[in-house]
Order: structure tokens, then C-alpha cells, then sequence
């Protein structure tokens, strides 16, 4: 490995392997920097790869992959502001070292930067400077900045009280007001939970007071209409709020409606089940599967063709129907249908080959792109749409319905929603998956299951988008460079039977990025179950008031 | 679930625990005190029927504690099938074991030494 030495503080070299980190450690270096996108060559180690061998000798890391497309001022500046922030001495580097360097000469030769478009928000010097490096790279810990902006928050679910816990910590004097009609707080992560007879419908129960942050201004009301062009949000009531910044955190609408002969009514009768409608339809749907588990019969398990949040949910609600089957010796009798709205159970495809293993192992069958268009509870006949046109119907003595999912319809109505493509269609809105912040509006940034983004929508997903759309608010705010991305994280706890789970945790590569060490994502067990079942509550309320 | 700190580890024992975490982390200190004294103190305090019977005490509360948990989170003993899963379950066992066992060598040490 060649290592060139730019000045005291950096030094770029052409690709590492792994085994070469600890020796860098050695060396002295404190941070190594990834300027190369993964898969430019065969056999090449990813970034992650180099990032967990350099976490384990005590080496910052971040990851600015670029091409030379992509070799702008915008990313020379991020890189300055990696050097200014990141503990030197840096390693930087490419395939060869070129593009590190070219980085560096671009980032040296800008120009003192002007203050940012909204650095007059700044009311004050920062109260404090940055309080140190943290522990993870790309994340540094801050003190509060003085500012009077006006931040509105859109949603107050998980991702909306996240973003007002981290913002008012890390800001003084904004004013942030979340707009959220809702008094009952659900921790949604529970709903299956509940619908398996694992846990009582109140399990899932919160009140948003609990984890609304002091100084934040709660506004009853919801947006109906959102104005990026005049930086404003209208409210159901009225209430016309400006803003300097908007983080659009509303979740999801799930659409019942779209399935003909369907409605939030039936859910409990008929044996129709569906958790997603809330706590007394989780409830519901435990009183129609344990119905169903006592008699046997045909049991069908649907799964939306749009994206949706928790996407292992339809699968975990399959197992455990398989299981209570089982537990009171009526499986036997029962055929237990998974219905897929494409060729593959799953996005991830070692999960889905995973799945498919198991789905074999308990004898669930798996009809593929049938996606359910209409149900008829008088009959218990449900009709799928399938390929090129086609339909198929089913008679079930008991079915998992879970609707499609869109953006709530004030989402759609404005301008904030993917123009075309995949996401368009449902309105999801047209962030960069990276850095959250909209891609024409670039005051707004979006959290939670609203994001147009690959992956991502769920709670523990929120834990990592959250902080990254604070750090860009609060460091442009501060005229810094935001350094922060969100890499796609998203985790499932995939429930196989009562007491046994795998702890499923990807990217957006579809890399498997498990956090803890001999924990086989792959791999059920009863740890991933007590995480499940006992630390996950936890971690998401902690999570709210910004603790966890 | 990423980025899973000690601090992180601390706020959510205190959410899971809700009212009961204050009590349990005093009992938890007062344990460990009771047996930092059995260490200090047991060797001289304590004879050697003493102490077999205490870690003997200990053991079992271990296995008890090994044998309920998979049951306390509604799975069971069959479930646990990984190397971690066992692991997770014995570093639990020997952990009750030992606070239990050196508590209560602790408490003969205190006992001689009133009784002296």
C-alpha cells in the first residue's frame, strides 16, 4: 500500500484491504475515509467491510464514496468538513488515491465559504463548540446552537417526536412547533405482538404528552396542506404556519378502501384479521386468529403490492398462525397460504431465501404476485389480482388482510411527492436517501414512512433517520458542513413461533449489518425473541425522548 | 437497533422497569456490596461447610434462574438452540449463582462476627 502524504493531517492512498487497518492503527492514523463507492471492481472490500475492522482498532471512519461525476464542490466541501470534524491524523481513500486527492485540492483551493442560505438564522454564537468527537464516525456530538428558527414538524409519531426531542436539545431559542392531532401515542412495533395473543391490546398504548419535549409547541391540528413554494403548512383548523425549515414527518394512510368490500369494520368477524388498523383491531384480529387456530381450515396471509412499514410483518403474522395451529393440534387439517406481491418474500434476497427455507420447513405454501383486490365476507371468497391482468380467488376460513399504504393525501396534493417513477405513484416524497433533505425544496427534509426511499420504514429505521435530518437543520443552521448519512438501516425482528425470532437488520445494499456480535441474523433463536418481546418497547420509547 | 451504547442500554432498563428501576438498581447495589464483603471478608469469616453451602445455594438459584427465564419471556427451554442463546443463558445463571452464593456468604460472615 502506498500512502502519500498531502500535509500533516491527511494523507490518501489507493484501496486498503482490511487486514491493513490495524497496521494504520498502528501508524497513527485516527480516521480513514472512504472515497470509493462499493462494487467499482471484483473482489473489492466495501466500506463496510474496512468500517468494522477500523471501528475494532479504535478508527473513525466515513464513508463519501464519488465518481468522477460526482467529484463537486458540494462533496469537496462535505470532505472539508469531514477533516475539520474527524480526529486527524485521515488516511483517505480510492481505487487508487486520485479522486482522495482530488477531493483535497478542490476542498483547499474553494474559497472561505459564504455563510450558508440560512446562516442568518443564527441569533448567537454557538453556545458552546463542538463538545467533541464521537464515538461513531461521521456523527459529531454538538453543544446547542443559538438560532430563531422556525422548525415545523409535521406528525408527531415516532419519527415526529424523535426530531422534536433531538432538535430541541440541539438548538436554543428555535421556535419548533409539532403538528399532531393525536393524544394516544401507539407503539406499532407491538401490533403483531398483539394479534398473536402474545401481549394485551393496551401494550401498545402511549400518550404523545408523555414524549412531547419541553419548549416544543404542540399544535392539536392536522396539516392538510402543505405549501413548500411559500414555505408554509396549512392546518385542518386553519392555522397557517410559516416556516425556515419543515421535516415532514407525517407516516402513512393505510388504504382499506382500495380493497374492494373491505373495511376496518369486519376486522374480528368472518375471521378476518388485520393489526394494522390499531390496538383494538390488533386485539380483534387475535380473537379471529385464535378462532381459526381452535377449528383449522384455510388460513391466507396477504401482503400489499405497494411498499409498506414493517414489510416482515405479513411473514411473522404467517408463523405465528403456523404455530398456534400447531399448539392446539389443528394444523393438520389446516393449509396455511402466504400470498406475495411479487416473485420474492422478501426485499433482501438472503432473507428471502432464508424465509423460503423455512416456509418449506412448516409447510406454508406461497402463491406468488397475487395481490388481494377484493374480499367478500359474506362468502369468505377473497379475489387477487395476478400477472397481466389475470385474477384468482381463494375461500378462507381465516385471512390476514394488510392494505395498501400511500402518503396521507395533503402529501400527495402538494408538490412534495416523487414526480415519476416507483414512489410517485403512492406519494411518497423525493428526499435524497442519504441526506433526507428534499430534493427541490431543500429547506424540507423527511422522516419516518413517509420517505421515498428504497428501504426504511420502520421504527428502528426512524432511530437512525431522525438524527441524521437534525444534524443537516442544525449544522446549516450553524454554517458547518452536515457530514451526516443515513445508510438505509432497517431491522426486523422476524418472529418464527412463539419464543423464537431472527434479528434481520440490512441496508440499502441489501447488506445483512447485524448489531450485535453472535447474534446470526439469519438464524432463529430465542435471544432475537427476548429482544423482541421484551427489550424492543424499551428502546423505542427511549428512543423518543432521544435516549436510546 | 444500530449504535447500542451502555447509556443506551441504561435508558432502556429504566423504561422497561418503569417505576421499579430506582429500587431494583439500590437492591442490585446492595447485593453487590453484601457481596464485595463476602469476598473481602468470607476467607477468614466463614468456614469451608459454610461456603459450599452458600455457593451451593447459589448454584441452584442459578439454574432455577436458567430454567425460568425462557418460560418469563413466554418461549421455552426448547427454544434456545444457538451458541448465543446458551450463552445469554448461562452468563444469566452464573450471575444469579454468584451474587446469590457470595450474599449469602457475606451475610454468615456478618453473622460470626455478631455472634463474636
Amino acid at each position: 500500500m502506498d500512502i502519500k502524504t498531502l500535509d500533516e493531517g491527511l494523507s490518501v492512498a489507493g484501496q486498503i484491504r482490511p487486514e491493513e487497518v490495524p497496521g494504520l492503527a498502528e501508524a497513527g492514523f485516527r480516521t480513514i475515509i472512504c472515497n470509493r463507492p462499493d462494487g467499482e471492481d471484483p473482489g473489492q472490500p466495501t466500506a463496510a467491510e474496512i468500517e468494522i475492522v477500523a471501528r475494532a482498532a479504535g478508527i473513525a471512519f466515513a464513508d463519501l464514496p464519488v465518481t468522477g461525476s460526482s467529484l463537486t464542490p458540494e462533496a469537496a466541501r462535505t470532505f472539508a468538513g469531514l477533516l475539520d470534524t474527524l480526529p486527524g491524523p485521515v488516511l483517505a481513500y480510492c481505487r487508487s488515491g486520485a479522486r482522495s486527492e482530488r477531493l483535497w485540492h478542490m476542498a483547499t483551493e474553494a474559497a472561505p465559504q459564504s455563510p450558508g442560505r440560512r446562516a442568518v438564522l443564527v441569533g448567537g454564537a454557538t453556545l458552546a463548540a463542538v463538545a467533541g468527537l464521537a464515538a461513531v464516525a461521521g456523527r459529531p456530538s454538538q453543544a446547542a446552537v443559538a438560532t430563531r428558527a422556525r422548525i415545523v414538524i409535521a406528525g408527531g409519531g415516532a419519527a415526529g417526536l424523535t426530531v422534536a426531542t433531538l432538535l430541541s436539545r440541539q438548538l436554543e431559542g428555535a421556535a419548533i412547533t409539532v403538528i399532531e392531532p393525536r393524544e394516544e401515542h401507539n407503539y406499532q412495533p407491538g401490533y403483531t405482538l398483539v394479534g398473536a395473543g402474545v401481549k394485551p391490546a393496551d401494550y401498545t398504548v402511549l400518550r404523545t404528552a408523555d414524549f412531547m419535549p419541553a419548549g416544543v409547541t404542540w399544535l392539536r391540528e392536522t396539516a392538510a396542506a402543505f405549501e413548500p413554494e411559500a414555505n408554509a403548512v396549512v392546518t385542518d383548523a386553519g392555522t397557517r404556519l410559516e416556516y425556515d425549515y419543515l421535516v415532514v414527518a407525517t407516516g402513512l394512510v393505510l388504504d382499506y378502501a382500495a380493497i374492494e368490500g373491505m373495511s376496518t369494520d369486519l376486522i374480528g368477524q368472518h375471521g378476518i384479521a388485520s393489526v394494522y388498523a390499531g390496538p383494538a383491531a390488533a386485539a380483534a384480529s387475535w380473537q379471529a386468529l385464535s378462532a381459526f387456530a381452535d377449528t383449522g381450515g384455510v388460513g391466507i396471509f396477504t401482503r400489499p403490492a405497494t411498499d409498506m412499514k414493517c414489510a416482515g410483518a405479513p411473514l411473522k403474522q404467517a408463523f405465528l398462525a403456523d404455530d398456534h395451529l400447531r399448539r392446539r393440534g389443528t394444523r393438520d387439517r389446516s393449509e396455511v397460504i402466504y400470498t406475495a406481491h411479487s416473485k420474492l418474500l422478501f426485499s433482501v434476497p438472503l432473507v428471502t431465501d432464508r424465509v423460503e427455507e423455512l416456509f418449506v420447513r412448516q409447510g406454508i405454501e406461497v402463491r406468488r404476485e397475487h395481490v388481494l383486490a377484493a374480499i367478500d365476507p359474506a362468502t369468505r371468497i377473497a379475489r387477487f389480482a395476478t400477472p397481466e391482468g389475470g385474477s384468482a380467488e381463494m375461500k378462507w376460513d381465516f385471512i390476514n388482510v394488510i392494505p395498501p399504504m400511500r402518503a396521507p393525501q395533503s402529501v400527495r396534493d402538494s408538490a412534495l411527492p416523487w414526480q415519476e417513477g416507483r414512489m410517485a405513484a403512492d406519494g411518497w416524497i423525493e428526499v435524497d436517501k442519504f441526506t433526507l433533505r428534499h430534493a427541490r425544496f431543500a429547506n424540507v427534509f423527511g422522516v419516518g414512512d413517509i420517505c421515498g426511499v428504497p428501504k426504511g420504514k420502520t421504527a428502528a429505521s426512524v432511530k437512525w433517520q431522525a438524527p441524521v435530518a437534525v444534524h443537516h437543520i442544525v449544522e446549516e443552521i450553524a454554517s458547518r458542513a452536515p457530514v451526516m448519512t443515513y445508510n438505509g438501516y432497517t431491522s426486523c425482528p422476524l418472529i418464527t413461533s412463539i419464543g423464537t425470532a431472527m434479528l434481520v437488520e440490512f441496508d440499502y445494499d441489501d447488506n445483512l449489518v447485524p448489531t450485535f456480535p453472535g447474534i446470526d441474523p439469519l438464524a432463529e433463536g430465542w435471544l432475537p425473541w427476548v429482544i423482541k418481546e421484551v427489550g424492543l418497547k424499551a428502546a423505542y420509547t427511549a428512543m423518543l425522548q432521544g435516549k436510546a | 437497533m444500530q449504535d447500542i451504547t451502555i447509556g443506551a442500554f441504561w435508558a432502556m432498563a429504566g423504561e422497561m422497569l418503569g417505576a421499579a428501576f430506582w429500587p431494583l438498581v439500590l437492591l442490585i447495589a446492595a447485593l453487590a456490596l453484601l457481596d464485595f464483603v463476602g469476598l473481602v471478608r468470607g476467607p477468614k469469616r466463614v468456614g469451608r461447610r459454610s461456603w459450599l453451602l452458600a455457593l451451593g445455594i447459589g448454584a441452584a438459584a442459578g439454574i432455577a434462574a436458567m430454567l425460568a427465564a425462557p418460560g418469563i419471556t413466554q418461549s421455552s427451554l426448547a427454544q434456545v438452540v444457538t451458541v448465543t442463546d446458551w450463552l445469554f443463558l448461562v452468563a444469566l445463571g452464573l450471575g444469579v449463582a454468584l451474587a446469590v452464593g457470595l450474599a449469602l456468604v457475606a451475610l454468615l460472615s456478618l453473622r460470626r462476627a455478631t455472634e463474636a
